[in-house]
């Protein structure tokens, strides 16, 4: 049986083992990415290719180690520098001598292009490939509610560590599950803690919309567990880009909303009229929406010296501006010290809260 | 109506096609200065901290135009072929231009992407045309007249095929004191932007090498090279790095390669090591210049002159 493996985003490798065990392959989870996986990036990746190219590579690496024969690569068509190098890394892993087959998956058009990668790596039937699929959207729905509800959760939790205590207990039950039917049986009973989580709701929350690409939105060893600070902080995060959402062909929404879609793509084309490549577009798309809810911040994350963000972020402040939102930009590489994190998201979370006290925002209780 | 052309990015390459599309329709066309000191001072002031040094240099041009002239052409280009992209801020740079520049009635914005067919392509042309003139055949004139002139000035560069024992000095001469040839590759904004590379051909001629640059090649071949080295292109720009460095490898003549790439590039972080490798698999020594804001010319000379140097003895030694 083929041994596949595939780098971490996030939670992405609970849902990666439920769909590949769906295709009747072993799943191979690399070890959580440490300093090792850095530094085997920055060893062998070329010097100026970003970090998270760098910490994928070590990934790969430490995924083929545990005698993996498949690899997954990340790349793709118009994502930005990363869609170029998922054929020097594999390359590179070969000279290292690493035997396997790659496969790079999009991760712009993931929808589209999980399915050809699946048909790449086993050879389903076309009932197989539907109940894989099915397994993947029940996976991913799933995972991506447990984060949500944790998000929810943290900035209100009555004991400090309430919500990532749940929250990893709650991913370890998903883990476990073992095919769809599981998934779907339990998935009530796994989130009802978070659910029920006892609440301090005299707290006052900020919301505040994480921006950006979506391997610093979703990867915590690369942002330092940013959600995770700002929620100790009081702030509810909200992300932009979530991997279930993407899987949505939302039809009927476009129908129901066009009037108000249209205006979203119109005000978005001031500041940004082109698709320039990895998640600018659809994140800025995001933004217009957030700031339209009255979100109270925005944060941009960005890998330093990434060229779509790049663009994002000379267009944001404008924005952010015009709004009259704050916005607190945020650029990291494989030498990002946790200090200076959490300190700059104190000043960003001290001047939400001086404006609140101006102007009466935030909210009081858990709304 | 006085319509004004940056000097930099895409310039150096459809300067002619731009400047004959725009007097075509009776338009005076205004292009910015060669970039100084002053250029890059008023662009870092401006322009996001991490934009790469290219794109500061444009923003620099950009404002240096903005009260000279009625409109600033500023074209998104996304693929000139099917395979190939241009990065985010090529594409992305009308987008940019605005946030510097937050007036949108002083550009003049138009969207090239080849892969969408002809309909997408005259519709750009007419965006192009229109504030000039409301006639459709004159723009239509106007653009044939402006491919033209765009055609004869690549054909006019490409010189005959330099393969193996034949490699073609550039018309630029030099004293040839060690008869060393190098090829110099990069893009056309950084090998012809003298202050942004900081006299990087001339001296390397004043050192007495002959210079053998990717416009010495002709026409298309190094896109070829490109093609049969790894399949598609991916960048759009990958022939006038990895294609003209491909092609280098294969003169018997050339000594040695030059790889002149922009600090923060995203292209160059993937195209330079690849090309690396191929030339180390070729036995022939590669020097990669990173160019950025604060380079000092005093690290340059000592690198070339290093460079040339050891190139010098590796051939004596032959």
């Amino acid at each position: 049986m083929g041994r596949v493996t595939y780098p971490h985003l996030g939670t992405l490798y609970i849902t990666a083992e439920h769909f590949f065990r769906a295709l009747g392959l072993v799943p191979v989870t690399p070890p959580f990415s440490t300093r090792r996986t850095l530094d085997l990036g920055v060893k062998h990746c070329p010097e100026m290719t970003c970090a998270p190219c760098k910490i994928l590579f070590g990934n790969y690496y430490e995924g083929l180690e545990l005698d993996a024969d498949r690899l997954v690569l990340f790349g793709g068509p118009d994502t930005c520098r990363l869609g170029y190098l998922a054929r020097p890394q594999a390359e590179r892993l070969r000279d290292a001598g690493f035997q396997f087959t790659a496969h790079t998956l999009s991760l712009r058009a993931i929808a589209a292009d999980i399915l050809r990668v699946a048909r790449e790596l086993a050879e389903p039937s076309p009932l197989e490939l539907v109940e894989a699929a099915r397994t993947l959207v029940a996976s991913l729905s799933l995972v991506d509610e447990i984060e949500q509800e944790s998000l929810r959760l943290r900035p209100r939790e009555r004991e400090r560590g309430d919500a990532t205590r749940l929250r990893t207990a709650a991913l370890a039950a998903a883990r476990a599950c073992q095919g769809r039917a599981e998934l779907q049986a339990h998935s009530e009973a796994i989130l009802t803690p978070l659910r029920t989580a006892p609440r301090d709701n005299g707290r006052r929350v900020f919301r505040v919309a994480l921006l950006g690409d979506a391997y610093s939105i979703s990867e915590p060893f690369f942002n330092m567990n940013l959600e995770q600070q700002l929620g100790y902080m009081g702030v509810e995060v909200e992300r932009w880009f979530w991997l279930s959402k993407s899987l949505r062909f939302p039809i009927l929404e476009r129908v129901w909303h066009r009037s108000e879609i249209q205006a979203r793509e119109e005000e978005v084309g001031r500041y940004l009229g082109r698709d320039v490549g990895g998640f600018a577009l659809p994140s800025l798309k995001e933004a217009v929406t957030f700031v339209r809810e009255g979100i109270d911040g925005l944060i941009h994350l960005a890998p330093f010296n990434c060229t779509p963000e790049i663009v994002a972020a000379s267009v944001l402040p404008r924005l952010a501006r015009d709004h009259g939102v704050p916005l607190l930009t945020l650029s990291f590489d494989e030498h990002s010290g946790e200090a200076g994190l959490v300190t700059r998201l104190e000043a960003f979370v001290d001047l939400l809260a001086r404006r609140a006290r101006g102007s009466g925002r935030g909210s009081a209780g858990g709304d | 109506m006085r319509i004004g052309l940056p000097r930099a990015l895409s310039y150096y390459e459809y300067a002619p096609l731009w400047r004959t599309f725009f007097e075509a329709l009776g338009a005076t066309v205004v292009t910015s200065g060669p970039t100084t000191r002053a250029t890059l001072q008023v662009a870092t002031s401006r322009a996001a901290a991490d934009l790469c040094f290219p794109a500061k240099v444009y923003v620099g041009h950009l404002l240096a135009l903005a009260d000279e002239v009625d409109l600033i052409f500023v074209p998104s280009l996304r693929r000139p072929a099917p395979a190939a992209t241009h990065c985010a801020k090529i594409v992305g740079l009308p987008d940019l231009a605005r946030a510097v520049l937050p007036d949108p009635s002083k550009f003049l914005e138009v969207d090239l992407d080849l892969d969408k067919g002809r309909l997408a392509l005259a519709q750009a042309v007419w965006a192009a045309g229109r504030p000039l003139t409301w006639n459709p055949i004159q723009i239509a004139r106007a653009a044939e007249a402006a491919w033209e002139t765009y055609q004869q000035s690549r054909n006019s560069k490409g010189s005959p095929p330099g393969r193996r024992g034949s490699g073609r000095a550039s018309p630029r001469g030099g004293q040839l004191a060690t008869g060393l040839t190098l090829g110099v590759v990069g893009h056309p904004y950084l090998l012809r932007d003298e202050y942004v590379n900081q006299g990087l051909l001339r001296r390397l001629e004043g050192l007495g090498v002959r210079l053998l640059t990717p416009e010495a090649l002709p026409v298309g071949a190094a896109d070829k090279a490109v093609q049969d080295h790894s399949g598609e292109a991916y960048w759009a720009y990958a022939p006038s790095l990895l294609g003209a460095g491909l092609c280098f490898l294969e003169m018997e003549a050339v000594d040695g390669l030059v790889a002149v790439v922009a600090f923060g590039c995203a292209p160059d972080s993937g195209l330079a090591p690849v090309l690396g490798q191929a030339a180390r698999q070729a036995g022939l020594p590669m020097l990669t210049l990173t160019l950025d804001e604060h380079s000092g010319e005093v690290g340059l000379v000592t690198r070339l002159e290093a460079f040339v140097d050891m190139l010098e003895r590796k051939r004596l030694r032959r």
